[in-house]
């Protein structure tokens, strides 16, 4: 039996390529929509995330200054909108949960993903997995209870720093055990077959391959840090006063978000929620640096690491 | 490197077993073997006959994986490499390994050739002349000496591979063994290998794991034959392929398994 | 061994000079080292850039910083007394913040804090070497929004009928009980609802969410008033209500909110944010009330006398009111928020004796009202940060201005700082028992 095809010619059935039935053309169809529909699904996803941005900037547009940036004074910074102090104490919050938490997280992840035992390195994991699934205002009571009672530090930079590197350890350990387990054992062993010794290779092979992962861990545990608030009021005292000790009071971003929404403006000048939006979109404009920073540091390390162990 | 040519092997098996500390398999049974000054010995055998973990125990690299219990010895130089008081680092350093693929380090060329010697602390002199020399043996020289500080990563899988040979010879090993080296390259790459294999066979025991009879045909002094982790059949080259003993050998030789 | 170079290859080997460099390589311990700048930068940046700024007209290293922590309702009014009593002392400077009133008073027991802000009286303060030490008095106000009241008028509620609205008792805005207890504008308002909300005439009502002194001092009131009230009075009283005419929110703000959102609703609300009540959409109106024992009788009639709007000599006469039955040196059992105006007493009120009904010394007293407390430390804690002689002693002048001046102006009325939070001056009576207080305080 033959059959014609559209330009004419008349073929056996069995070589026709074309073929009309419903189902192959709603498959054809399904293919060409879903092409149109994704990047809609994309536009529903972003939209909201532009929305949010847009709402912050907006009411923290009044009251954005470089002289509320840096500015210090402690009733400007309690009562007006200045927020000098609170960056102040959430670079050095920062600076100190960070350097802990890169120290912790670096040398726990590549003891774990070098030295343990693969079960001892599993336990190791799963007490990791666990302190990052524990709820922020428990570990925020285990900073209380312990840093500020116990070691009588009481609520002070030191407490808060402390505490929140607890947040930025498990992103960390998890990002140099995976970045260092994933390197591929080949190098390692070629590493270790050239006489070098466990730490020999650690430094001079798989640091420079893992370190662009490690990297992007930690900005990225620095980004959730930065977002943290209940752990830190919890374990810090509310300053006017630049920090001048690690037993010193701190004030930071996210508390003055917490603190602007949790009572009425007072007095004239003053515009609490303002302030709260200022603080936000701080916070909002450093994670998107973080974020910058990590994309543009991870491309060119790929770049550079493109050709390994072809 | 000093010192006459020893008398007799450079390295030798003696009832060498494997077992997996999982499965308790025995991944290689009772196998004995000699490895002689100035002699490039193919080990073949379909896979999973335990080639690759058979070349791993002779430098102690099977201690890399937590999983595998060895018993019976390894000789080199007549010391039993699995005496507790041998320092698997020196192994590593006296007999040296060539991978599956290219295993070059993020560093430039010269540094992956100098790295098993910066290990070793040696003065830069010693380095350049080192690294040269053993760019050189590998027939790496002509293609990296204008370069010699641009990154290994930007080399061909093929030069790659010669870098790692090369690598692997700085420290001047007695022996090096090569798992498959040249499984992951093309033709023309592969036939460089194999020159620089023949040529390095002159001054290093060279142990070549590879799955083509052919390439053990055409580099090889000895072949051993290898099956179920069994050492089925050890000779000459000409002797395995022409005239083998074994009904298993023959049958793998002319290619009914593998 | 020795390694004859191949033949042919010496010249190659002798010919370009190898150069050692490492630039092809990733430099080693770079993620310890950025992690040494990151600190160093941070502390270090810190303090430049804090002190450069801030020394030109302050040292912060001979300064005193008093913290302040707790009741949410309190922290306005210190934050507006930092900044004036920077120029009786300018070496001292006050931080003001919350936390809530649970926070403020532990923090104060473990001397985290120089002074804990609670909106509850602490039992057994001595204790822990603390004090009471009131320093404003605040109200709390019943705000609802309904369409048809203007602000002008304000609803006459009571505590049976607030009771009985949050037990379901009462349910509809034009109830006989609540139409009995308004005047005859308010009564035809109240009639005409159905007709114009929404909602018809069906009342929703407003929880705290979080535990709270404010739900302390409502459900106080409700328990005192109604036998049928099953709640009991505690900070978390009503915060757990869920229903289809139950709306809610965390903090005063919250409140506010939710009651905005929801038209037929009623709430309660802590003074100090009137003008955040008064000034959103729609502005909220809020009721006056009243003594309820006529209620309970049935027969009530509406009289200008038994209900009270929330005004300073309402709220200092209930204040006065209720000192006269409270024995802040012996009182050791939980106290009432509630200082007087409600037919039962405060209850627990054991020691003072008797109701809490007007008086003819203070025959108008608004019911809902409640003393702002600071707490403490008696004398220095060892070993901590905040609590140092130094800082006690000035955290003392501090509260003597504070209940003084803080709370006056100077020709006697008050101050623009207890205006402007909305709340009222303390009473000589209340300030005589703060001087004998603050006199314990040693260091």
């Amino acid at each position: 039996m033959a059959t014609s095809t559209p330009t004419g010619s008349v073929l056996p059935r069995d070589e026709v390529l074309f073929d009309r039935s419903l189902r192959t053309r709603w498959r054809l169809g399904f293919d060409r929509w879903i092409g149109w529909l994704l990047p809609l699904l994309f536009l529903v996803a972003i939209v909201p995330i532009v929305d949010l941005v847009y709402f912050v900037v907006r009411a923290a547009y009044p009251v954005l200054s470089w002289g509320n940036l840096t500015n210090t004074q402690p009733y400007a910074n309690q009562n007006g909108n200045a927020v000098g102090l609170a960056l102040i104490g959430t670079f050095d919050l920062m600076a100190i949960a960070t350097a802990v938490a890169v120290l912790l997280g670096l040398f726990g992840g590549i003891a774990t993903a070098e030295f343990l035992s693969e079960r001892s390195a599993g336990w190791v994991r799963t007490s990791v997995n666990m302190l990052a699934g524990t709820p922020s205002v428990v570990v925020g009571y285990f900073g209380y209870f312990a840093f500020v009672l116990y070691f009588g530090w009481g609520l002070s930079l030191i407490a808060g720093a402390l505490t929140l590197s607890f947040f930025m350890v498990p992103y960390i350990f998890r990002t140099v055990d995976l970045a260092y387990t994933s390197i591929p054992r080949p190098i390692r062993e070629a590493a270790l077959g050239s006489g070098a010794r466990p730490y020999q290779y650690i430094l001079k092979v798989g640091t420079p391959i893992a370190f662009p992962q490690v990297l992007t861990g930690v900005f990225l545990a620095m980004a959730i840090g930065l977002g943290e608030t209940a752990p830190i009021v919890l374990t810090t005292l509310p300053s006017l006063l630049v920090p001048s000790s690690l037993n010193s009071g701190v004030t930071f971003l996210t508390y003055l978000i917490y603190d602007g929404f949790n009572h009425p403006s007072t007095g004239p000048g003053s515009n609490e929620l303002a302030k709260a939006f200022e603080a936000a979109f701080l916070v909002m404009m450093i994670v998107i640096a973080l974020n910058v920073v990590v994309r543009v540091f991870a491309a060119r390390y790929k770049k550079r690491l493109e050709g390994l162990y072809q | 490197m000093s010192g006459a040519a020893p008398e007799g092997p450079v390295l030798s098996v003696d009832h060498l077993s494997v077992v997996s500390r999982d499965s308790k398999k025995k991944i290689l049974n009772d196998i004995s073997l000699d490895f002689p000054p100035r002699s490039l010995t193919a080990v073949v055998g379909p896979s999973g006959c335990g080639k690759t973990t058979f070349v791993r125990t002779l430098n102690r690299m099977t201690e890399l994986t937590h999983s595998l219990r060895v018993s019976g010895a390894v000789r080199y130089l007549g010391q039993d490499i699995y005496q507790s008081n041998v320092n698997p680092v020196l192994v590593r350093r006296r007999i040296g390994m060539v991978f599956q693929r290219p295993t070059v380090f993020p560093m430039s060329v010269f540094e992956n050739a100098a790295f098993g010697l910066r290990i070793l602390h040696e003065s830069d002199a010693e380095i350049d002349r080192a690294v040269t020399e053993a760019l050189v043996r590998a027939g790496l020289w002509d293609e990296v000496k204008t370069d010699l500080n641009g990154s290994a990563l930007a080399l061909s899988g093929g030069q790659q591979q010669r870098l790692c040979i090369a690598r692997a010879l700085a420290v001047k090993p007695r022996v090096l063994l090569l798992d498959e080296p040249t499984s992951a390259l093309d033709p023309a790459a592969t036939q460089r290998i194999e020159q620089t294999m023949l040529r390095l066979k002159e001054d290093v025991v060279l142990v070549l794991v590879t799955h083509n009879v052919s390439q053990a045909a055409r580099v090889s002094d000895r072949v051993a034959f290898l099956h179920s982790g069994r050492l089925v059949e050890v000779g000459s080259t000409a002797d395995m392929l022409e005239r083998p003993k074994d009904p298993l050998t023959e049958q793998f030789i002319t290619g009914r398994f593998g | 061994m020795s390694t004859p170079n191949p033949s042919g290859t010496n010249e190659s080997v002798t010919g370009p000079s190898v150069q050692r460099k490492r630039s092809g390589q990733i430099g080693t311990g770079i993620a310890i080292a950025i992690a040494v700048v990151l600190l160093l930068v941070g502390i270090a940046g810190g303090y430049v850039l804090g002190h450069s700024t801030s020394s030109s007209s302050t040292s912060s290293s001979s300064k005193i910083q008093l913290s302040e922590l707790g009741s949410t309702l309190l922290e306005p009014l210190i934050q507006e007394w930092g900044p004036l009593y920077q120029a009786v002392n300018p070496n001292v400077i006050v931080s003001a913040s919350g936390g809530g009133s649970g926070q403020g008073q532990s923090h104060a027991e473990n001397g985290l804090v120089n002074i804990g802000a609670s909106d509850a009286y602490l039992a057994n303060a001595s204790q822990t070497s603390l004090i009471n030490v009131p320093v404003a008095i605040s109200a709390q106000l019943i705000y609802y929004n309904l369409q048809t009241i203007p602000l002008s008028e304000h609803l006459n509620l009571n505590g049976t009928i607030l009771a009985m609205i949050y037990e379901g008792a009462i349910t509809s805005w034009n109830d006989p009980l609540i139409l009995a207890a308004q005047n005859a504008t308010v009564q035809a308002q109240l009639n005409n609802l159905a007709n114009v909300s929404s909602e018809g005439e069906h009342i929703f009502y407003s929880i705290r969410q979080d535990t709270s002194g404010d739900t302390f001092l409502f459900s106080s009131l409700c328990q005192e008033s109604w036998s049928g009230w099953t709640y009991g009075a505690s900070t978390g009283a009503v915060s757990g209500l869920t229903g289809p005419y139950v709306i809610g929110g965390m903090g005063n703000s919250g409140m506010i909110l939710a009651l905005e959102g929801q038209v037929n609703s009623i709430g309660y609300v802590g003074i100090s944010y009137k003008s955040q009540a008064s000034d959103g959409t729609p502005a909220l109106g809020y009721a006056a009330v009243g003594d309820n024992n006529t209620l309970a009788n049935g027969t009530y009639a509406a009289s200008a006398s038994s209900y009270l709007l929330p005004t300073n000599v309402t709220i200092s006469q209930d204040a006065n009111l209720g000192l006269q039955r409270l024995d802040f040196a012996q009182y050791q059992t939980s106290i009432s928020l509630i200082l007087g105006g409600s037919p039962l007493g405060a209850i627990n009120l054991t020691h003072g004796g008797g109701g809490t009904a007007p008086t003819s010394q203070y025959p108008t007293p608004y019911p809902l009202v409640n003393l702002e407390y600071t707490l403490i430390k008696t004398s220095p804690v060892s070993g901590s940060a905040a609590v140092t002689a130094a800082a006690l002693q000035a955290t003392v002048a501090f509260l003597y201005w504070a209940i003084t001046y803080g709370n006056f102006n100077t020709s006697g009325g008050p101050s623009l700082s207890i205006y402007e939070v909305n709340f009222v001056p303390l009473t000589a009576e209340v300030i005589g028992l703060d001087s004998q207080e603050l006199a314990k305080v040693t260091w």
